[in-house]
């Protein structure tokens, strides 16, 4: 596979972050006293995807260097970094899982992360990690509708909507497999929380049927942004993370949860298998479900955070950041959760790279 | 004498080798059928009590449907079935055991076909939907919990059957008489031939003092092994499962409540003392606990019940209010999320103790793994170097 580019595509100035300090952080958690100083913790993300103030004003960073590297492009490229050079890794679910089931990731030292206990519990009931002892998520994110009304002349709500032939040469897609049949499975009244093999495909054919009538524009990871910005594209399947930045600037672009539901996904930190730094890559993952310093890298990256008591978080501290806690695309209602879909995988992981790799040749994103 | 060593040596030999195969075959039972069979009961309870919680959560969304926590409800379903499946592929020839897994299968088919009758039942605004919704979790808490509870006596009693394997001692005690009558040996030849030491007879002695040593070697830790899986790893898991059952039962009062509009949890209180309590399940199972880190996830349990508890109280209050609505939607939402955490984090610990019951297991049988070779093997050295020391004797004699 060829490098593709990131789906944290972040405005620079995003944030804000700014105003927040971390004055008002929790102490220093106790198992902190555990670290042994001078020792490297070695962290490979994905671009953007932390505020960087947060490396050297965490509780850790007093004592351990924070070696942080935002070199994971996408999980293509990026699982051939993965390796115990890395103390932690945020691949996305699905790949988390493969890892997990592969054992190149190792269990989570749980007694040096009491706040393991902020995990939001929808984040706890994955079938291939009950309970999160392998996983912490980073930061999550919704793959739904996003749509200019102007061009559209129209509300969007459905997913039937990106095969509409009203806006057919006028959409444009997300190449990520497991999101864009995802959502075409939804479309089709299947289940992509419970794909098979047969669902999954039925899906692709719906988006080959779709695309050989031209109803796609385009197939790429972030271009959807400047597509919606600059007019070129009605709609977009999109993720919400860029749109709530994009609305800054844009604030007429519109981004919908459709009706019959959208795709959940979200990064998650693992320790890999032999790694170096276990403790004090576990003071790290601490650090970041504390929920002031987790409120504040919500702020900065705006998607939704896996930390419990991020919103109140954000509610105390006013102005933009209470703002952002009234966001329903950070802080989604129980009515828009449960229509969210996580990609389950298929129980045979060749089939589902196979898929993959098929799709990802057809789309032109290989 | 040279017969009557070799009689001894072999009257020891198989005796030891008898108490050697009973307690690797105790051992492995435990590891195929025993250890698998509670432990996977304890999981079958907590899929049941996952499944209803997300199954009333989807019952009250009536018409609009939870896809999530039906997805839940499913996969729950489906682990508690092949649970039950697994159960029955090992308890072996066991007709009462059958015979309640049997039962559990049926009762699981009624409570799919009660959640669904109800579910269809509330979609089409239908009251009595409620009433099926409740049958059915009679069905789990006076059906299939009992007939689970039935298994798991059965092989809790089979576990401290086959962990006390304290007879074992005796073929320390015989392979004694072996090493005596070894000794006697060598000191008849002396008085009697005036050789100071008979080479293969010293020999013999070594390899039944060394044969002792291993077994004794073995059969100390294989007990120390199993002591650490059942006394540990196995009463965390049942505590584990205690708790989830107490937790289960609080749930499944707080949707009668809530379907009934009758405020007051049946005992909500009590559940809570009996859980959180100072002598609650919660330090029970704390003080079981043998690492920070078992530890630290006994903390977490804990906290996602109190976490839940509370979310329970506001469903209370609501209803006590007359906020029906209020009620069913904190059930729907905020509780239904709170116990779902509560108990995927239980689970967790569940797998943990499992894992640790495993290995504690796998080592047990790994290290009486060459018993019953090494007792033949042993058996055959000892008297082969005993004939040959008495022969080289009797030779010279002659």
């Amino acid at each position: 596979m060829t490098a593709r580019l990131s789906r944290r595509s972040f405005l620079a100035g995003a944030a804000a972050t700014a105003a927040l300090g971390l004055s008002g952080c929790a102490s220093r958690p106790t198992t902190v006293t555990e670290l042994t100083a001078g020792r490297t913790i070695n962290v490979l993300n994905w671009p953007d995807y932390v505020d960087t103030n947060l490396l050297t004003l965490i509780p850790t960073a007093a004592s351990r260097a924070i070696e942080y590297r935002a070199e994971w492009e996408d999980n293509y490229s990026g699982e051939e970094l993965f390796g115990p050079q890395w103390d932690i890794v945020m691949p996305t679910n699905w790949l988390a899982a493969q890892l997990i089931q592969r054992g190149d990731v190792q269990q989570l030292p749980l007694e040096l992360i009491p706040n393991h206990v902020n995990i939001d519990p929808a984040f706890l009931t994955n079938g291939w990690d009950r309970g999160a002892r392998f996983h912490m998520p980073w930061q999550a994110g919704i793959t739904g509708i996003a749509y200019d009304p102007a061009l559209t002349d129209r509300d969007l709500s459905s997913v039937e909507d990106l095969f509409a032939p009203d806006l057919a040469g006028r959409v444009s897609m997300i190449g990520e497999m497991r999101e864009a049949v995802g959502l075409a499975m939804i479309a089709n009244g299947d289940d992509p929380a419970r794909p098979t093999p047969a669902t999954a495909e039925a899906g692709f054919a719906r988006l080959q049927d779709a695309g050989a009538r031209g109803q796609f524009v385009s197939w790429g990871f972030n271009e959807f942004a400047d597509q919606l910005r600059s007019g070129q594209v009605a709609a977009a399947m999109a993720w919400s993370g860029d749109i709530v930045q994009l609305q800054a600037e844009r604030p007429d672009i519109v981004f919908v949860v459709p009706d019959e539901g959208a795709i959940q996904w979200f990064d998650t930190m693992v320790i890999p298998t032999g790694a170096q730094s276990v403790v004090g890559a576990a003071s790290f993952m601490n650090d970041f479900y504390d929920p002031q310093i987790a409120a504040q890298n919500t702020q900065f990256v705006q998607y939704i955070s896996p930390v419990l008591g991020v919103a109140d978080e954000l509610a105390r501290l006013g102005g933009d950041a209470a703002a952002l806690a009234q966001n329903p695309i950070l802080f989604p209602d129980d009515a828009t959760r449960s229509r969210l879909f996580t990609w389950g995988g298929f129980d045979d992981t060749d089939a589902e790279i196979d898929l993959d790799t098929r799709f990802a040749e057809w789309a032109g994103v290989a | 004498m040279a017969i009557a060593t070799l009689v001894v040596v072999v009257a020891a030999g198989t005796i030891t080798w008898v108490l050697a195969d009973r307690l690797v075959a105790n051992t492995e039972r435990i590891a195929d059928s025993t250890g698998e069979v509670l432990v996977v009961n304890q999981q079958v309870e907590a899929s049941f009590a996952e499944a209803h919680a997300a199954a009333v959560s989807v019952h009250l969304a009536g018409a609009d449907g939870d896809r999530e926590q039906r997805r839940l409800y499913e996969l729950a379903i489906e682990r508690a079935a092949s649970g039950i499946e697994r159960v029955a592929a090992v308890v072996g020839d066991d007709p009462t055991s059958h015979a309640a897994l049997e039962q559990a299968a049926a009762l699981t088919t009624r409570y799919v076909g009660l959640v669904e009758a109800g579910r269809s039942a509330a979609i089409d605004g239908d009251a009595t939907g409620d009433t099926t919704l409740d049958d059915a979790t009679q069905v789990v808490r006076s059906g299939i919990t009992p007939e689970v509870a039935v298994v798991t006596e059965r092989f809790q009693a089979n576990l401290d059957d086959q962990t006390s394997n304290s007879v074992f001692l005796l073929s320390f005690a015989v392979f004694l008489v072996v090493l005596v009558a070894l000794v006697l040996g060598q000191l008849y030849l002396y008085r009697r031939f005036h050789r100071i030491v008979n080479p293969p007879l010293f020999l013999a002695t070594l390899v039944a003092l060394a044969w002792i040593l291993y077994a004794g070697w073995a059969f100390f830790q294989q007990q120390s092994s199993l002591d650490a899986a059942d006394g540990d790893a196995y009463d965390s898991i049942a505590v584990s499962g205690q708790i989830q059952e107490l937790a289960f039962e609080h749930r499944a009062a707080e949707n009668t409540s809530v379907l009934t509009g009758a405020s007051g949890v049946a005992g909500g209180s009590e559940v809570d003392e009996l859980l959180a309590g100072e002598r609650g399940l919660f330090v029970s199972l704390n003080t079981l606990a043998d690492t920070d880190r078992e530890r630290a996830m006994v903390t977490e349990v804990a906290a996602r019940w109190e976490r839940y508890f509370e979310a329970s109280g506001s469903i209370d209050g609501a209803l006590s209010a007359g906020r029906l609505e209020q009620a069913e939607a904190i059930t729907s939402g905020l509780a239904a999320d709170a116990f779902n955490g509560f108990n995927a984090s239980a689970e967790a610990l569940l797998l943990d103790n499992r894992e640790q019951f495993a290995a504690e297991v796998d080592f047990a049988v790994d290290v009486v793994r060459w018993l019953r070779l090494g007792a033949i093997l042993a058996t055959i050295l000892v008297a082969l170097l005993a004939w040959w020391g008495y022969a080289i004797r009797i030779q010279e004699y002659r």
